[in-house]
């Protein structure tokens, strides 16, 4: 690769980032409950030109039972790229990558759960990513979240994930594709109930620890905004209201 | 003293439902700082002081006294494994399954059901560890033949019955159809116009959370016979 | 349930079904394509009913086969993904799976849909490969016909990314060609067989009562270029000829539906 590295102006005169976005502005959001017919519930959610589909299959008899824990249901969590899902085509096929995401977004959901009331049962959880432009395993994560509300599973609250970033020398909400790429870190983190507890935290880049906090402040402000929009989501599947 | 949510609103997980109530908790919430909150996406339903939330859905999971309809899956020795659309199976022992006199090295269990037969059953008890028991001894049990199964969410058995049976016996009436309707969500169906009937049960599951469906459905029934109820 | 199941066989003997349907009509179908734009080269959403796929196409440079070495390539790959079924687990590809990629390429590949030639950068050198990949969302029965609709709506939806000499790579941001380039539009269709009534479009239940099936893929001549027979039980040749005839009919309205 020996394309010269352009000097990206992350965020110019007008406060604009390389998409129109303000920094602390989450990308467009959708989301949509119920769209898959087997799965015990599910969910897609579209972040900018990220979208993730997730299901749900549980709580079911869980194989092979050396597997089974007798106080709690187990989850089994899997997360992959479609090889359609980014420009350069995916290899289809377990990876590193996807195998240690499955295992971050699995603890991320965890806590939300109350497992014990299924006792030797297992949970199949399964975040497709089939677009892919930047904070994947958050998407995955919010609409997982989602999906195990769909499937009845009995929660403590919503899990809502976003990244903050840092590119250039600014602090930034829902880092992009090429922000995440070309900018300087990532700190993807998932909050339950749109509140205070953090269930996922992880960071890649070169920061300070102020720069560091003041990701995290912005991305628990990001999991709130999201977590009311899940709220809608649900409630849109049966006419509620809020 | 608040309620915060009414009877009959539709929740999410983590909602608050009441603060500083003195409430009971019957099922489907749970209790932080003070509030109860919803663990379910689902309906609120207070009941005297207590209060339940109905997830909109979820697997089955049994309960003494359920009668519900399950497949035979396997035949051992003096025992049946029956399939309960649940993540726990069910064990249907010889004692429970028949009055008549079993010789375990002479007669064949197949002869009384075989794997792949359709039964309605009744769940004697459950354990701790989730060992469910089944037993055959009940008038409603019996092994199914023809007709055709479908399936609703568990927590929609309720809607499907309606009150005092008025839902299912209206489908009843308008299709000329038996219908039985399990616990776990799977009900049997047989008739001429199992179609009709099936469609109207799936019509129920969609609009279950809406106020005065029997009469909506009373209405639609009405409209796809062309014949009054 | 085997109890469905019997029903099912029995209804057919008499020309029914458990929803209602005739035995030669099909569910609702949509396309949808252009579905994954930033990142694919070409896709579809297709739904048969409840049944959901999406095909993504990619492009890549790579050397061609030495015995064509002016021959584009053409992969095709099929994921059973977990999240359609209960029954599908995660893991290497399953016989299913396999089966289903493949009846899709020959449709493609033995009708020689894709002008390969013009796929062609440096004889000898470099060749584009178009990966044609189905992703299954939800299984309610049908894969095949969803599948093969899903890739020739995708191909026809697709552009062929520019090649760029100097870095050596494909430049994503430029368009090649405008249009994948092919010769002919294939379409397939599947006729199955319960007890000895032909059955077309069957959901997940009636599939589990399934003997027999022909996937047929028919270009808009009406010449059959393909073919796979499955299911563990036999057909007659009547059957055979019932389900070619069968085929290019329900082809033409799917033809349709793609605007071809």
């Amino acid at each position: 690769m020996s394309k010269q590295k352009q000097e990206v102006e992350w965020v110019d005169e007008n406060n604009e980032r390389v998409d129109g976005r303000k920094v602390d502005e989450l990308r467009e959001t959708k989301m949509e409950v119920g769209v898959l017919e087997e799965a015990d519930g599910s969910a897609m959610v579209e972040v900018g030109n990220t979208r993730v589909i997730a299901s749900v299959f549980g709580p079911q008899d869980l194989h092979p039972a050396h597997l089974q824990e007798s106080d709690r249901a187990v989850i089994k969590m899997r997360y992959n790229m479609a090889p359609f899902s980014v420009d350069d085509r995916m290899q289809p096929g377990p990876n590193r990558r996807a195998k240690e995401i499955g295992l971050v977004a699995k603890r991320a959901l965890e806590p939300a759960l109350e497992l014990e009331q299924f006792p030797t049962a297992g949970i199949d959880i399964s975040m497709e990513v089939i677009e892919s432009d930047g904070g994947t395993r958050a998407t995955g994560i919010t609409a997982a979240s989602l999906a195990l509300a769909d499937a009845g599973m009995p929660m403590k609250g919503l899990v809502s994930s976003c990244a903050a970033g840092v590119v250039g020398d600014h602090v930034v909400l829902d880092v992009n594709g090429k922000e995440d790429k070309e900018g300087n870190a990532d700190i993807p983190i998932a909050t339950i109930n749109g509140g205070g507890d953090v269930s996922l935290l992880q960071m890649d880049g070169d920061l300070t620890q102020e720069q560091v906090e003041e990701c995290v402040a912005l991305a628990k402000e990001g999991c709130a905004d999201l977590h009311e929009q899940q709220r809608e989501a649900l409630l849109r599947t049966y006419g509620g209201e809020e | 003293m608040t309620r915060v949510k009414q009877s009959n609103e539709i929740v999410v997980p983590g909602d608050t439902i009441a603060e500083d109530e003195d409430i009971s908790i019957d099922s489907g919430a749970y209790e932080e700082e003070n509030k109860i909150k919803s663990k379910h996406l689902g309906t609120v339903i207070y009941s005297g002081n207590s209060v339940t939330v109905r997830p909109m859905s979820g697997r089955y999971i049994p309960e003494a006294g359920d009668t519900i309809i399950g497949e035979i899956s396997r035949v051992s020795y003096s025992r049946w494994s029956v399939d309960l659309n649940s993540p726990y199976e069910g064990n249907l022992n010889i004692a429970d399954a028949t009055d008549e006199y079993v010789d375990l090295d002479e007669d064949d269990l197949t002869d009384f059901y075989d794997v792949g037969d359709a039964v309605v059953i009744k769940v004697k008890n459950v354990t701790e560890s989730m060992d469910v028991d089944l037993t055959m001894t009940d008038d409603r049990c019996k092994k199914l033949e023809g007709g055709r199964i479908v399936q609703v969410p568990p927590s929609k058995v309720p809607r499907v019955i309606g009150k005092k049976g008025t839902m299912v016996k209206q489908i009843n009436k308008a299709t000329n159809c038996n219908i039985i309707v399990g616990q776990n969500g799977l009900i049997w169906i047989s008739g001429d116009n199992a179609n009709l009937a099936a469609r109207a049960i799936k019509k129920v599951d969609d609009e279950a959370h809406i106020d005065g469906l029997t009469d909506k459905m009373a209405e639609w029934l009405e409209e796809q016979t062309g014949e009054e109820l | 349930m085997k109890l469905n199941t019997d029903t099912i066989k029995e209804m057919a003997e008499d020309g029914e079904r458990l929803d209602g349907r005739d035995l030669d009509e099909y569910r609702e179908v949509k396309v949808e394509q252009d579905y994954i734009p930033t990142t694919a080269q070409g896709s579809a959403k297709v739904s048969i009913g409840d049944t959901q796929v999406i095909v993504g196409i990619s492009f890549d440079v790579e050397s061609p086969y030495p015995d064509r070495p002016n021959s584009g390539t053409i992969v095709t790959n099929a994921e059973l993904a977990p999240m359609a079924d209960r029954e599908f687990e995660s893991g290497p590809p399953q016989e299913a799976g396999v089966e289903l990629a493949r009846v899709v390429d020959r449709g493609i590949r033995e009708s020689e849909a894709i002008d390969l030639e013009a796929l062609c950068i440096e004889e000898g050198e470099k060749v584009y490969t178009a990966f044609i990949d189905v992703h299954i969302l939800n299984n309610d029965g049908n894969l095949l016909d969803a599948s093969a609709l899903g890739a020739i709506a995708a191909l026809r939806d697709g552009y062929v990314p520019a090649y760029d000499e100097e870095e050596d790579e494909l430049d994503h941001d430029k368009v090649g060609m405008d249009k994948i380039p092919m010769n002919k539009v294939p379409v397939t269709a599947t006729g199955r067989k319960i007890g000895d009534t032909i059955v077309w479009d069957t959901d997940r239940e009636e599939e589990e009562a399934l003997g027999a099936r022909l996937t047929v893929t028919v270009t808009e001549e009406d010449q059959v270029v393909a073919m796979q027979k499955g299911g563990r039980e036999t057909m007659t040749e009547e059957d055979i000829s019932q389900v070619i005839e069968g085929a290019k009919k329900q082809t033409k309205k799917f033809r349709n539906l793609l605007g071809e």
